[in-house]
């Protein structure tokens, strides 16, 4: 009978595909890491649907349709807040 | 989700991404955003009487921004903000005193709830609002702002690996939250 994964549960070994799939999206990921993930999303399914939407995450933050602020911006706003209230 | 209670202590933290990738699309000036997202939490200080729990904390602040944008334009004296004035007011002596006496909260949050399906900057914002602050600020400099992982560890005084955890957690919230229609093949 086939084991049904959760989130808290899932081996050891997918958690550090993860990782490995977390680190490729910034460029970080060591050659063995590379290697070892794509062997792996080979046979995994759930580490390959992981890493197709990790990457497409990625894609979506390069759009720069996103906008944030420093946390220089938010001490700013936060004093401008305290000395006129 | 949002508690329907105000708690102005967290605004700043809490909403002011938000808030901002909202102002920037309307403004395209960040001086200004960040301005208006600062007049916004003043506002909100000064009315929380108003503010009856009908709807969130955030769309609550959403609204108020939404009227210091009709402000600012009407400021500058641009088309587009006479186009919007005539929109939002109901009648030439309720201009510019709206504010304390109408801001009140509405349940209808459908409209904005179809911002967020339409904006990239408010998706991602109302997705990460399902991990700790803390946590979204780590991610946002290592993924919009590209710090370095050793400078990100320093700021925060964590390890790399407990960085990459954060990462990780944010990351997965995120695949699991976002709207398909922006995850497609």
């Amino acid at each position: 009978m086939s084991q049904k994964y959760t989130e808290e549960n899932i081996p050891k070994y997918c958690q550090n595909i993860g990782h490995y799939s977390d680190k490729l999206q910034y460029g970080e990921a060591t050659f063995w890491e590379r290697l070892k993930l794509k062997m792996h999303i080979l046979y995994c399914e759930r580490c390959k649907k992981y890493n197709t939407k990790n990457s497409l995450l990625t894609d979506i933050f390069k759009k720069k349709d996103y906008n944030v602020l420093d946390i220089k911006d938010i001490e700013e706003i936060k004093e401008k807040v305290n000395t006129d209230h | 989700m949002s508690d329907k209670k105000l708690n102005p202590s967290t605004w700043v933290d809490k909403y002011s991404n938000y808030l901002f990738n909202y102002a920037i699309t309307r403004v395209n000036d960040e001086v200004v955003a960040k301005d208006l997202i600062s007049e916004t939490y003043l506002a909100g200080l000064k009315s929380k009487e108003n503010f009856k729990g009908n709807s969130t904390e955030r769309t609550w602040l959403v609204l108020i921004l939404k009227h210091k944008i009709i402000d600012h334009y009407r400021k500058i004296n641009s088309k587009k903000g006479k186009a919007e004035v005539k929109i939002d007011y109901t009648s030439e002596d309720q201009e510019g005193d709206w504010l304390e006496e109408r801001v009140a909260d509405h349940s209808d949050q459908s409209a904005e709830d179809d911002i967020e399906n339409t904006e990239l900057g408010l998706a991602i914002e109302n997705c990460l609002e399902n991990i700790n602050e803390k946590q979204a600020q780590i991610f946002r400099m290592k993924t919009i702002q590209e710090y370095d992982t050793e400078a990100i560890c320093n700021v925060f005084d964590i390890s790399p690996s407990n960085l990459w955890m954060i990462i990780h957690r944010a990351r997965k919230s995120l695949a699991d939250c976002m709207d398909s229609s922006w995850l497609k093949n």
